[in-house]
């Protein structure tokens, strides 16, 4: 009887034991994917990534709400999102701020891919290239911004921890190094093609790096970071004049400035050096950028979200000629009323009728946006708004505009300034007024070294550049419209989400978080 | 001459008769509530005089004295005794003997007498399930099990509950329990297909568990605490549902039929601002003229009709059962509802002189869920609901041409949302299996159990060009289908062993190997721009027509096959009973799985119990007629995370077409394994004066570690989260449950009782490390309000705390007030405090019934108190700026102090309200006509007529439309608890219906 027990138990259990492997189905492990998908794919996942900066919820907020140029007030039931853009703006950021957690998160997947890129069996130099210039671009960010980066080499296993850890002050020498070494090897491109990263896009980044270098090496021991001023050392400048040189080769100013933001920008602009490609199939949301800012009752409809700060709106000289300041736009004015640059006062639509406040209809009051706001409290109609990217109304969600990293004007205004940093005003003045005389401008008599920041602000504004532009000249902590105080220089970096911080030792929490 | 030799026939017939007074022959029928009783034993008392009834319930016994009594018995129905004295027709009717009955609980690959359990497990009956209207099982226990509390999402019919069995012991992943029907351990996961968000936000998950038509349950078995629980091993944490499904029975072949039609209205309502009123309190620019009322415009009086048919028998050589029903649900808002079919049938068949015992049931579900634009987690630019109720009453839905006002992306026309958006589900789900049974000795059984679930499901949502929201405006129309397949097979053997070891120690033992697969795969097909045609229904059915298929964005195309989940499992249970009055229980349950990670491929999952049958010991009072003590521990699991998360994979991201991007899809965790429950629980059961009064009490503490969360990875990893088990982090649930049944009366004719119960559960996060601001969920929807966090787990706190500022009230400007908690002046993210859980400290459940003569009365009803809902449709729609900027709200805003324009309505206390309610849920009344009386034929059992009221009423303090709510709001994941976000009204409805049994 227990034999017959025994032995029927084991039948049974000797017979059915199953295989416990994993079926991945539509998955692959890592080994697999190296066989069957190639580097173009490996690499586009890093070049697709660099879409995340037109994301209005991520890193390009960081460069601009904390600046001079940009605020997102919270009108009554609207943009109030948590307190997180009133605390952009007066420099009280946490750790728990959901747009330093996706900043960091988005950085670092960027840099994942473009580093897991270059290991890719059959992967061709100028591919390898661009996998090393899409690091050391996302290299730079995470050092500007969060002052630590971890890296892993190529092809090392993402389940244990990063086997490279930089402090600030290694970082940006370390992209620098990797970036050099590898710029024979990018391709040569033009406007037309800058959504590849060239030799033209690997020596605008240099020239970027080695200008903001002396920032990230003045950070303490202990991550600390420097108000400033800080020592740029003629050698740095040196590199970074050649650097730029080398990468305006074959670029030219466009003379009507708003159609480098145009939806068919990277079509027609010559001034392209670095851009993030979009199509009305593919792409990133760059509709945000007008939709972040445009009031409900304009075309098209917006958020009423985010105003320009009268600190942007003094920096203007010359508003009556300066075209960056205002400018109406064929198949932008005359389809909607609206213009590029700055918009205040009473807006119109395009038949020149008056555009009403919500909820429209004889009335309603008047839509005029005022130089005034309160970062708590607005209504509807305060702020002044901006129109730089244009809306593309032949696909409104999907905007065709391509996203610029780096431009021809910003470069020349990097030169500009390394120029000035050395003492040579006169050249630096040149540049400034070529393009100001390009713009409309009237061109300055003389300057100062604070002329190339501000100059800088009229060309680049509300392109996520003034962040970092405002710590490199000593202004970022101090008083703003709506920041009335001087802020600590903590806040000079962002901390280190608490997440991010616990997955990984390595990291230590900024001072002062 | 003819009629004097009747009369003198009939004289001597009588003088025979009498003269035979002492042994005349009786006979009669015995029934039971359903009818006629075959094998029914009739002795003549005292004596060994005796027969039992034939298949149609007849018998006849012989020379029965005039002052003899018959005692007529049935196994599980009370016996009766009947004084023959001159009756030579005696008809019984044998009632239920509710105590026999509930003997027998099953616990998972077996059955054991309720009396000799030691373990927490209650059974629930079919005549004690929740009235009215139930698509889905575990609606029917709501309220009747202490420790189970089922929250229904909303109103929406089909909606999916969430069913917590002594707390939520996880904080990421399910903490559903684990269903098994008739024998097959179900995926309580979503089956029905989702959709890309095609403008109008995600949707709430359809019930999984609505392919179970309610009437074929039998019974339904809890198992609450780990003793009983671990038989299922690495599923266990949860507790698990046994649901029984109804067999036909030995005897003539019975027919029911049930119709029932059920009218439903919305119980409970915002007050909002009429036209005259709000005209009054807004800008004059606000004032269009008209007078409407958009709500009143979405909903409607719903009818819902439920039919249900099913047929059975059985003989000595087995049994059958067929059942057929047809639900037609309408909701109380416009273009919504559930239709569903349900057939099964199962036939079980005895072979070889009853050593072999076949099984087989199959049960087939066609479910089509009819969905308006409603949605979890809609932002500014609102769904059906909250555009209808934010709409300005005195502008008007239509054109001077009749076409719909378009007001803006924000404010969409809740009319032209009704009509020109449509949204079906379409889900059919077929559960069989098959079982063989052999008897190899008299101890010994073998039994091998071979089950298969499979569900497919379709949605089509389409919306018109027409529809004037932004993503469908600019598109020229969409339309989106997505299919969903999912199967789950099962095999199974088990051995099981009785014996008697002596005459005081019996053993009961089972050993079993069972092996599951799970697999789930899909896609979706998005397009867009449909030329001049508007009709949506036409773009859902010729979705090739579309002219544009989006390669990125929300609206791109999908294809998914997850990796497969394989379970296999080694168990086994043995059952040590000495002198009927001690009894153990051991449990081991080894589980290996394809989704653990490398180092952790199999868990071992032990319990032990024991009971102590105090009522057979002499030194007990004889008034109680039931006591008995139990005590048990035991480990358990919870695998609630996707296959494949044990590795790192790798997919390829569609956009840009074959050329695609490398796409990192999980970052592994080669030590990745299920979270591990240790629960400890201490019970009586008691019955006093023969069970009048009995009830249950038992203690428990469960500590989940290893709790499994999705971590964020070591940067830079290609992905943001990886799933992990938390080292140090435990969650620890304790509490009490109580329940009582009190037979007030317990007559033939009349019969009242009373049943409670009530549960104190607390749940708590301790020792979490690496989380300074806590684990955070909660996500808040609404204007102004992305980003924003209302509810976390923190060290310490009970989970799904609220972690929110603290509104004070307005200050002179009107501008909200919150407690400046660091004194640092500034109001920022570190001033939020902790203001309570979502978690309630008590669940109450009562009902009563009460029987007199042919009439039969039901009530129950349900509550729950010590917990905070948090009102995000409130928080997104109703505020002072609302109003001034032309939105409707609830009267209760016009006389606040807050500013007309400008404050914010950032998230803090000052939505968050008390979520206390006791609900009368059913209430049913009705009358039996019994067969063969009231002019009835006889081949009529009986026919009962009702009348059900469900949701009569809800005592609250809560605002919104009901208390007893749980929207979608989860962050990164984690699930959030008692957030209110333009969740579907809830019905008060009337049910009107007949059974007819044959």
């Amino acid at each position: 009887m227990k034999i017959k027990i025994i032995s029927l138990t084991i039948l049974l259990f000797g017979l059915s034991s199953c295989d416990l492997d994993e079926e991945l189905n539509d998955s692959l492990t890592i080994q697999a994917s190296n066989q069957i998908l190639g580097p173009t794919q490996a690499l586009k996942s890093a070049y697709n990534q660099l879409w995340s900066f037109q994301q209005t919820d991520f890193q390009f907020m960081l460069q601009e709400h904390p600046s001079d140029e940009m605020a997102g007030p919270t009108r009554g039931g609207d943009w109030d999102d948590n307190g997180v853009w009133r605390s952009l703006h007066t420099h009280t950021w946490s750790p728990d701020n959901v747009r330093v957690i996706s900043a960091w998160e988005q950085l670092n997947k960027g840099l994942y891919f473009a580093i897991n890129a270059q290991s890719f069996p059959g992967i061709t130099p100028s591919q390898k290239a661009q996998g090393v210039f899409l690091q050391c671009l996302y290299t730079f960010y995470i050092t500007d911004l969060f002052g630590q980066v971890s890296m892993r080499i190529s092809g090392e296993s993402v389940s244990g921890l990063p086997s490279i850890q930089l402090k600030r002050t290694e970082a940006i020498d370390y992209a620098i190094n990797l970036l050099e070494a590898q710029l024979p090897n990018l391709p040569d491109g033009t406007a037309m093609t800058a959504d590849v990263a060239s030799k033209n896009a690997g020596n605008a980044l240099l020239a970027k790096m080695y200008l903001n270098r002396a920032v990230y090496k003045a950070t303490d021991a202990n991550g600390m970071p420097q108000i400033g001023p800080f020592t740029f050392s003629t050698t740095d400048m040196d590199k970074v004049i050649s650097y730029s040189d080398a990468a305006m080769v074959g670029r030219s100013l466009q003379t009507n400035y708003f159609e480098n933001f145009a939806p068919n920008n990277g079509e027609i602009s010559n001034e392209l050096i670095f851009t993030s490609k979009n199509t009305n199939q593919v792409g990133g949301d760059m509709h945000r950028f007008y939709f972040m800012t445009l009031h409900y009752n304009q075309r098209p409809g917006g958020w009423n979200g985010f105003v320009a700060l009268t600190d942007l709106y003094d920096k203007f000289d010359d508003k009556a000629n300066d075209k960056r300041f205002s400018s109406n736009i064929t198949g932008l004015t005359n389809v909607s009323g609206l213009t590029g640059g700055f918009l205040i006062g009473q807006q119109f639509n395009q038949l020149g009728v008056k555009i009403k406040e919500r909820p429209g209809g004889p009335t309603a009051p008047d839509l005029v946006f005022t130089q005034n706001f309160t970062l708590a409290n607005s209504t509807e109609e305060k702020g002044m708004r901006i129109v730089k990217y244009q809306p593309d109304y032949s696909s409104l969600e999907r905007a065709n505009n391509d996203f610029i990293f780096l431009r021809l004007s910003d470069v020349m205004l990097i030169k500009a300034e390394a120029q000035a940093r050395k003492g040579n005003l006169a050249d630096a003045l040149t540049i400034i007024n070529t393009i100001r005389t390009t713009r409309g401008a009237a061109a300055l008599p003389s300057m100062v070294l604070k002329t190339v920041l501000d100059e800088r602000a009229r060309e680049l504004y509300w392109e996520g550049h003034r962040r970092q532009d405002q710590i490199r000249f000593s202004t970022f902590n101090q008083p703003v419209q709506e920041r009335s105080t001087t802020t600590d220089r903590h806040v000079l970096i962002f901390p280190i989400p608490l997440a991010n911080l616990a997955a990984n030792p390595n990291l230590k929490q900024n001072p002062g978080y | 001459m003819k009629n004097s030799l009747l009369k003198s026939l009939l004289t001597f017939l009588t003088v025979l008769i009498t003269g035979f007074a002492y042994s005349q022959n009786v006979s009669g029928t015995v029934s039971d509530s359903s009818g006629p009783l075959a094998g029914a034993s009739v002795m003549v008392k005292g004596t060994t005089n005796g027969t039992s009834t034939d298949i149609d319930g007849n018998f006849t016994i012989k020379n029965v004295g005039t002052d003899a009594v018959l005692v007529f018995s049935y196994i599980g129905l009370t016996t009766q005794e009947v004084a023959v004295g001159s009756k030579s027709v005696v008809n019984v009717v044998l009632i239920d003997d509710k105590k026999e009955l509930k003997e027998v609980v099953v616990i998972g690959y077996g059955s054991v007498k309720r009396k000799d359990a030691t373990g927490a497990v209650e059974s629930i009956k079919s005549e004690n399930f929740n009235r009215g209207i139930n698509t889905s099982p575990e609606q029917l226990l709501q309220g009747k099990s202490a420790g189970v509390q089922v929250t229904a999402g909303s109103g929406e019919p089909g909606v999916a509950n969430t069913v917590r069995i002594r707390g939520n012991s996880s904080i990421r992943s399910g903490s559903e329990p684990l269903y098994v029907i008739d024998g097959i351990p179900v995926s309580s996961g979503n089956v029905s297909a989702g959709t890309n968000d095609v403008g109008i936000g995600s949707q709430t998950a359809r019930n999984p568990l609505n392919f179970i038509n309610p009437s074929d349950i039998e019974s339904m078995e809890i198992l609450k605490d780990a003793s009983a629980t671990a038989i299922y091993g690495s599923r266990g944490a949860n507790g698990v549902i046994i649901i029984v499904t109804k067999r036909g029975k030995k005897g003539e072949g019975r027919v029911t039929f049930n119709s029932s039609l059920t009218y439903s209205k919305i119980a409970r309502d915002y007050n909002l601002l009429n036209a005259a009123e709000f005209a009054k309190n807004t800008p004059a620019a606000n004032n269009f003229g008209s007078n409407v009322n958009a709500f009143d415009e979405i909903l409607r009086t719903a009818i819902t009709k439920l039919y249900d048919f099913s047929f059975s028998g059985g003989d000595e050589k087995g049994t059958y059962r067929f059942s057929m029903s047809h639900l037609d649900q309408e909701g109380i808002i416009k273009n919504t509802g559930l239709e569903k079919y349900n057939a099964s049938l199962n036939m079980t068949r005895s072979l070889f002189d009853g050593k072999l015992k076949l099984e087989g049931s199959i049960t087939g579900a066609f479910v089509k869920d009819e969905a308006a634009a409603l949605s979890d987690n809609i932002g500014a630019e609102g769904d059906l609901l909250i555009s209808a109720l934010k709409w300005n009453p005195t502008r008007s839905f239509y054109n001077p041409d009749g076409s719909y006002v378009f007001v803006s992306n924000n404010q969409r026309n809740p009319l032209d949302l009704l009509d020109n958006y449509t949204d079906f589900t379409e889900t059919n789900r077929i559960l069989g299996n098959f079982s063989a049974n052999y008897k190899i000795t008299k101890e010994l059984d073998y039994k091998v159990n071979i089950g298969v679930d499979f569900s497919n499901s379709n949605r089509g949502t389409g919306l018109s060009k027409l529809l004037g929201i932004d993503s469908a405006r600019n598109r020229n129309g969409i339309a989106a289908k997505s299919n969903i397949t999912r199967s789950n097979y099962l095999i199974e053997h088990t051995l099981n062993y009785n014996t008697s070891l002596s005459s005081v120690l019996k053993i009961s033992a089972l050993a079993g190997y069972s092996f599951q697969k799970f697999e789930n795969k899909g896609n979706t097909v998005v397009g867009s721009g449909f030329g001049s045609i508007t009709d949506q229904n036409f773009y859902i059915n010729n979705i090739t027509a579309a002219t544009s298929y989006d390669v990125s964005g929300n609206l791109r195309q999908r294809a998914f096959n997850d990796p497969s989940n394989k379970l296999q499992s080694y168990f086994g249970r043995a059952i040590l009973t000495y002198d009927n009055k001690y009894i153990f229980s051991g449990i081991i349950r080894a589980d290996g799985s394809s989704k653990f990670g490398a180092n952790n491929k199999y868990g071992y999952f032990p319990a032990l119990s024991v009971a102590w049958k105090v009522d057979q010991e002499s030194f007990v009072p004889k008034v109680f007629s039931d006591l008995k003590l139990r005590g048990g521990w035991g480990l358990t699991g919870n695998q609630e995370f996707p296959a494949g998360a044990a590795s790192d994979l790798v997919g390829i991201n569609n956009t840009d077409g074959p050329n695609g991007a490398l796409e990192i899809l999980n970052v592994g965790n080669p030590d990745l394994k299920w979270e591990q429950t240790a629960q400890i629980n201490v019970g009586i059961d008691f019955g006093i004066l023969n069970n009048r009064l009995s009830g249950t009490v038992d203690l428990y503490k469960k500590t989940t570690t290893d709790a499994l969360l999705q971590v964020a990875t070591a940067d830079p990893a290609g992905f943001p989260t990886k799933w992990a088990n938390l080292s140090d982090a435990k969650i620890v649930s304790q509490g009490i449950e109580i329940s009582l049944n009190y037979k007030i009366i317990d007559k033939e004719n009349i019969s009242w009782s009373f049943g409670g119960n009530i549960a104190f559960n607390s749940s708590k996060v301790e020792n979490l490390k690496g989380f300074p601001t806590g684990i955070q969920t909660g996500t808040i929807s609404g204007q102004g309000l992305s980003g924003a966090i209302a509810q976390g787990h923190f060290d310490g706190q009970d989970t799904y705390t609220f972690n929110l500022l603290q509104f004070q009230g307005f200050d002179n400007n009107g501008n909200s007030v919150y407690e400046d908690v660091d004194k640092n002046g500034v109001i920022n993210e570190a001033d939020r405090k902790f203001s309570g859980s979502a978690n309630p400290d008590f669940n109450v459940g009562l009902n009563t019934s009460f029987r007199y003569k042919n009439w039969d009365f039901n009530a129950s009803g349900y509550g729950a108190y010590g917990r905070k809902i948090y009102d995000n449709t409130s928080n997104a729609l109703f505020f002072k700026g609302a109003l001034t900027a032309g939105n409707n709200v609830p009267s209760s805003i016009v006389g606040t102090a807050e500013a007309a324009s400008g404050n914010s309505n950032a998230v803090s206390t000052r939505f968050l309200q008390s979520g206390d309610f006791f609900r009368l849920a059913n209430v049913e009344l009705g009358y039996n006509f019994i067969g063969g009386s009231n002019g009835f034929p006889t081949w009529i059992r009986s026919i009962r007529v009702f009348v059900t009221g469900t949701n009569l009423f809800v005592i609250t303090p809560y605002k919104g439309f009901d208390p007893e709510v749980n929207s979608n709001k989860q962050f990164r994941g984690i699930p959030s608890s008692g957030i209110d976000y333009a969740s579907y009204p809830r019905a008060r409805a009337f049910t009107f219906g007949i059974n007819v049994n044959l």
